[in-house]
């Protein structure tokens, strides 16, 4: 009965019920709006950070060694029965672990012969990038961060196994020509992991983009035996480990690190979204969080505020009813639970509209292709919302709990007032 | 008053010049004793770094001529064979597995505290713009102290404090500067060498010992063996000739 | 037969704050309603009649004193206790009725109920049913109050207060948005209800014409009983 009234006081003031209503679904339409923009660029940095800057879901570094590398490459470096060791436990996982891949960063010159231009070095391993780039996740989430010239690299990196890939902004600072393949190979120096000089020729004939601006003109990829053989080791940096994409990171993450525990030298594990290893997305993901929860906090005050104003301007106008339903045995709770009910109701009604309008017009917006440039990114990506159902459901149920603390509030300021005032009160 | 004003600027000028004039004439003299002569030369080189304490030694065979020289790695084995070829300014680096040379800058370390520049000739009157600092008495000795600041930034040092004998017109001691001007690494020198030039014997450096002002414990031995006058072919240095 | 007392009223003291002026509505009043009387309380305006009413029926109260319903003290009871003692022993019908515009006769009459989780949908509907038999009202359940006389929305609010069987059933002014013919029909109703179900009615009322209906007067001034 409760909820039949409270069904039924909806449409006593239409005006005021659309109003409230019309405000909890606009502020729910944004808010859905806001995640699905959010959810579109964390998948997108997820898919990118996994797949094409080739981190995996998680990777091992011998301890200290993120920072202890450059400076000390013997010392921290992956021996080969170390790497043995750590593939068997890999291979415990059996179908969690997708694959594994071995990894070597650098710093060197490369040289055209006539010039010498500084960069970064990160290593691939042929298959793995081929496995990585022909995830589905990495066209359906990534496109825009790619170049379509490195879905074909997948072939070329088959094909010879001493391709670079270069940027195209490198391409330019070292005057080279178009189509790559044609140009003359380049070579890389570096240092050994004993501190010697040593240098080594890689072919041209790839190309990628890093995504990011200010390290388009440094970061080359290099096939991994090659950077083996720049360091004269048969050792790895790191280890990257890709995981099935059903595997709960977690859990997985869990069960890892007490494996690594029983190895005879320590290791440390990194997730891909880790600050130490992955500082853009913890910073862009860190600003859209900040970013979101400002805006959801104004939001969640507008929406409240409208519910407040809405169920004090019912009660005034229902106090004489109140006292009667107080009269004939009601108690403090059952009339709370009437008003918070209404409320609730009309929450419930403008999300079910607002899932349709927030459907809507991420539909319209995508169809639009809009595109801009987010800062310290190279080339333009699509302003999309990806409306999702999880992330409805999670702004529901913020909606709908936020709608019950508004009412609660109201309610509990209002039952404060004495029965007989409320009876004699003479209404709005 | 204004004739004792202008009479005093044109004396400071004048010793301004000459003080110039000597910090070049001293740096001139300095660099025959390291490998800084129009003539053919080669010499042999050791070095050996005590770094972290570790140990690590490596040897090469230098030819020198005017402003180019010619570095071949001979020991350890796995270095054996690898090309540093200075030509001028620009420096390059070879080995044969590679189908180019690479272009590298003699500033880049080449083992411990030594970098690429170092087991070469010197032609630090060419590159650095010389200042004469003070005169001191330095182990017994009168030397000049110059401040020398380099002319590119393509040389090893981007700044070096030198003492300079009066006697010997010899260095032998280098303070290595960072653009700030703090000293990163001290060099001592020692010319227990000698060449024969047009008949005249001049000294010639033996070991050139390098500490790390830091971490004094880190330091590079360079020992500088045999020299002598050799008639090199121009060919020796083209970059182009070492990679066919 | 001495009748079970439903209302003992013991020396009750209720005062009002109206702006800076302190109004004594009721100054050591003290009564008791047997069972099944039919008592009016008349008193001119300001006589403290409705606090008298509203103390009866747990509304308000009382400074001092105390006031007994079938012998349990309201003094301490907490305020669902009281909603629950008025749930189930007294019966309210207000002057303007006091309906829910939004429920039909039927809902506005079965509310008291729904708060009575021990009864099932069908003994809900029947005693609802029973109740607007009893007012005359059974072909009239779907209706909206708005769409009802004066008198038939007073009908409703005396059937929402026999619906949970009370022990008493108080009245504030029933009849005082009434025309007199209709007015008359209610205080019919309510001497009916008195006379079948032996139900006990306290109720205020100014009208003079009533009085000669009634079993038991109780004349109230300045806040203590005058006569009766």
């Amino acid at each position: 009965m409760i909820l039949k009234l409270a069904y039924l006081n909806l449409f006593r003031n239409r005006n005021r019920a659309l109003s409230t209503g019309l405000a909890i679904c606009i502020g729910f339409v944004g808010m859905n709006l806001l995640g699905a923009y959010i959810f579109r660029i964390k998948k997108a940095l997820d898919t990118t950070s996994v797949y094409s800057a080739l981190l995996g879901h998680v990777r091992l570094y011998k301890q200290d060694s993120l920072v202890q590398f450059s400076l000390k490459p013997k010392k921290y470096i992956f021996q080969k029965e170390e790497m043995i060791q750590i593939e068997n436990i890999i291979n415990g996982f059996g179908s969690e672990v997708e694959y594994t891949a071995k990894n070597i960063n650098g710093s060197g010159l490369l040289s055209n012969g006539k010039t010498s231009h500084p960069i970064l070095f990160s290593s691939f391993d042929p298959e793995v990038y081929a496995k990585s780039l022909s995830q589905p996740d990495v066209t359906k989430w990534a496109k825009d961060w790619i170049l379509p010239s490195q879905f074909k690299n997948i072939d070329v990196f088959r094909n010879n196994n001493e391709v670079m890939s270069i940027t195209p902004k490198i391409a330019d600072i070292m005057s080279l020509t178009y189509p790559l393949g044609l140009n003359e190979s380049l070579q890389l120096a570096g240092r050994t992991l004993d501190g010697d000089l040593n240098a080594v020729n890689l072919d041209l004939g790839a190309e990628h983009t890093t995504g990011l601006e200010f390290l388009e003109d440094t970061m080359v990829l290099i096939p991994f035996k090659k950077a083996q053989e720049l360091f004269s080791t048969e050792g790895a940096e790191s280890i990257s480990i890709y995981l099935n994409p059903y595997t709960n990171l977690e859990n997985f993450i869990k069960k890892l690190d007490l494996q690594l525990g029983v190895l005879p030298f320590k290791v440390d594990r990194y997730s891909y979204y880790d600050e130490k290893i992955n500082s853009v997305y913890l910073g862009t993901m860190g600003f859209l969080m900040v970013m979101g929860a400002f805006f959801i906090f104004l939001i969640g005050t507008a929406v409240s505020l409208s519910i407040i104003n809405s169920l004090t301007m019912g009660i005034i106008e229902r106090t004489r009813e109140i006292g009667t339903l107080y009269a004939v045995g009601f108690k403090k709770k059952d009339v709370s639970k009437l008003f918070i009910y209404e409320n609730l109701l009309l929450c419930l009604c403008s999300i079910v509209v607002g899932v349709g309008i927030a459907f809507l017009i991420s539909s319209f917006v995508n169809s639009l292709d809009i595109r801009f440039t987010p800062p310290s990114v190279i080339g333009k990506i699509q302003f999309k919302l990806v409306w999702n159902f999880s992330i409805a459901l999670s702004v529901a149920a913020f909606t709908i709990m936020l709608t019950f603390l508004s009412s609660y509030v109201v309610m509990k300021n209002k039952s404060k007032i004495k029965l007989i005032d409320l009876l004699n009160d003479c209404g709005a | 008053m204004k004739f004792f004003s202008l009479v005093f600027c044109v004396l400071t000028a004048l010793t301004s010049l000459a003080e110039q004039d000597l910090a070049t004439e001293l740096l001139k003299a300095s660099d025959r004793g390291r490998g800084g002569l129009q003539e053919g030369i080669e010499w042999n080189v050791s070095i050996e770094t005590t770094e972290n304490e570790e140990t690590t030694s490596r040897e090469f065979f230098i030819k020198a001529k005017g402003h180019d020289a010619y570095a071949e790695a001979l020991k350890p084995a796995k270095n054996k064979g690898e090309v540093f070829l200075f030509n001028d300014r620009q420096m390059w680096f070879y080995k044969n597995s590679l189908k180019k040379p690479v272009s590298i800058a003699a500033r880049q370390k080449l083992s411990g505290q030594a970098a690429n520049g170092d087991i070469a000739s010197t032609h630090y009157a060419r590159d650095y713009s010389a200042t004469l600092e003070k005169t001191v008495d330095f182990e017994g000795v009168k030397h000049h102290v110059l401040l020398l600041k380099a002319k590119g930034n393509n040389l090893t040092y981007d700044q070096i404090r030198y003492w300079i004998s009066d006697k010997t017109k010899l260095a032998t001691q280098a303070e290595f500067l960072t653009l700030q001007g703090q000293v990163f690494k001290i060099g001592r020198l020692e010319y227990n060498n000698s060449l024969t030039i047009a008949g005249k014997n001049i000294a010639f450096v033996s070991q050139l010992t390098i500490i790390d002002a830091k971490f004094s414990q880190n330091k590079s031995v360079i020992k500088y063996a045999k020299p002598k006058i050799a008639d090199h072919p121009d060919a020796i240095f083209n970059i182009n000739n070492i990679t066919r | 037969m001495s009748m079970q007392t439903v209302v003992d009223i013991k020396n009750v003291y209720k005062s009002y704050q109206l702006g800076s002026t302190k109004v004594h509505a009721l100054s050591g009043l003290s009564l008791q309603i047997k069972k099944g009387e039919f008592t009016a309380l008349i008193g001119a305006s300001g006589s403290g009649k409705t606090t008298l009413l509203n103390l009866v029926g747990c509304l308000d109260d009382a400074d001092r004193g105390d006031v007994l319903i079938e012998n349990v003290s309201v003094r301490n009871l907490t305020e669902d206790q009281k909603s629950e003692l008025r749930n189930q022993k007294i019966g309210y019908i207000f002057q303007s009725f006091n309906l829910i515009p939004v429920l039909n006769v039927f809902e506005n009459v079965e509310i008291p109920l729904t708060v009575r989780t021990e009864l099932t949908t069908e003994q809900r509907k029947q005693k609802v049913m029973a109740a607007l038999k009893d007012v005359g009202l059974e072909d009239l359940s779907l209706n909206r109050p708005d769409q009802l006389s004066g008198g038939q929305r007073q009908r409703v609010a005396i059937a929402r207060a026999l619906v949970t069987e009370p022990s008493l059933i108080l009245a504030d002014e029933p009849t005082a948005n009434l025309d007199s013919k209709t007015a008359h029909h209610i205080i019919d109703l309510m001497l009916e209800l008195n006379q079948k179900h032996h139900m006990t009615f306290f109720f205020c009322t100014h009208d003079e014409k009533l009085m000669g209906r009634v079993q038991r007067i109780v004349k109230i001034k300045d806040g203590i009983i005058e006569s009766e």
